[in-house]
């Protein structure tokens, strides 16, 4: 047994289609970037091992500031600094004696019937997630 | 379990520019000490707000640039009736109304739909809100060296995000002889907290509020990011 993390991953789709979900070994993760004011982008090893390109798991999340044409401050929050911080607390929640399943952002509205429902739905602050695989 | 090494370049961050004739495109670019690299700093998206301060009552506004219309019953119409503009004065335009490359704006002219005619000493403030590969963090395990390329310029290399054969470089700017103070911060980002493994705050570049590890004992003036693949390269 690797004591180590396994991040689950699940769009709002019923895990009957390709990238509804993913789950990746936390040793897996090779960074995060933000990719606008509302989103985050988790990068992990490729499927196919040729290396050139990441698989993603792109997170939305509330907008970082929007636009202000009244001299209202631009400026309001860091979510993309939560979910970053919130992810690095699941990758590394990892302890001896539990399965180490970490639901980083379970969107499933309904799933199938055969499929039992995950008790944790992850970040609250998330509100979308496309996987991308290569 | 591991640490993660939280970085962000500028964001937000405020700049301005006095313009130094009547163009309606920026006589140059913003400061690379305020938002960094300008080539290629092209995501006006990225832009939450632009105000034009007059310094002394010249150019021409329109109407519509004192009002948000959404919020005014009944809407503003907008028209080309210029708006007389008095010294000191600070008008704000849409962003979404502009073009923006290179560091460089260009603002649209007063008219049918908005807009503000400059005038020479204008002063052109943008405001810029946290974008794309502007915040980032690494696994302390994808470290994989930090060069001293001058005695100014550290690089802290990281394994490729991609995966490639490039390596993902985070460069700092610092006061002469740091290199090793830039190590330091490293060292202790990567080694703090080794029995449960955290995010790490090693440079956070909010608006004239950063904040660094150690205090900033380098003397960092800037940082820069270049991830294989240069900008957007990595986006899936």
């Amino acid at each position: 047994m690797r004591a180590e993390n396994y991040l689950y991953f699940a769009n709002a789709g019923d895990n009957d289609s390709d990238k509804d979900s993913a789950m990746y070994p936390a040793s897996n993760f090779r960074g995060a970037v933000t990719m606008s004011s509302t989103t985050v982008e988790f990068f992990f090893d490729p499927l196919d091992g040729t290396g050139t390109t990441a698989n993603g798991v792109l997170l939305t999340h509330a907008d970082i500031a929007t636009n202000a044409v009244d001299g209202a401050s631009p400026y309001s929050s860091d979510v993309h600094y939560t979910v970053m911080e919130k992810f690095a607390q699941l990758a590394s929640a990892n302890r001896n004696n539990t399965n180490n399943f970490t639901v980083v952002k379970d969107l499933n509205g309904s799933l199938p019937t055969n499929e039992g429902a995950i008790s944790a739905s992850g970040l609250t602050e998330v509100t979308a997630v496309a996987i991308t695989t290569h | 379990m591991e640490n993660y090494l939280y970085f962000r370049k500028n964001r937000p961050i405020s700049a301005s520019h006095t313009q130094t004739s009547t163009s309606q495109t920026q006589t140059a670019a913003f400061l690379v000490a305020d938002i960094g690299a300008v080539a290629g700093n092209d995501n006006l998206n990225e832009i939450a707000a632009i105000s034009i301060t007059s310094v002394d009552g010249g150019g021409t506004g329109h109407a519509s640039v004192l009002f948000v219309p959404a919020t005014i019953t009944p809407a503003v119409t907008y028209s080309s009736t210029a708006l007389a503009i008095a010294t000191g004065t600070t008008h704000w335009i849409n962003p979404a109304n502009q073009v923006y490359a290179n560091g460089i704006l260009v603002i649209d002219a007063h008219g049918t739909a908005g807009g503000y005619t400059l005038d020479d000493d204008d002063v052109i403030t943008a405001y810029w809100k946290t974008g794309l590969e502007t915040a980032f963090m690494y696994p302390v395990s994808s470290l994989k060296a930090i060069n001293a390329t001058s005695d100014t310029v550290t690089t802290v290399h990281f394994a490729s995000i991609l995966g490639d054969n490039t390596d993902d470089v985070v460069t700092f700017t610092h006061t002469a002889g740091q290199f090793d103070k830039v190590c330091k911060m490293i060292n202790d980002a990567c080694n703090a907290h080794p029995l449960d493994g955290r995010m790490i705050k090693v440079y956070d570049g909010h608006d004239g509020i950063t904040t660094y590890l150690n205090e900033n004992d380098a003397a960092i003036t800037l940082m820069e990011y270049a991830p294989e693949g240069g900008a957007a390269g990595m986006a899936t």
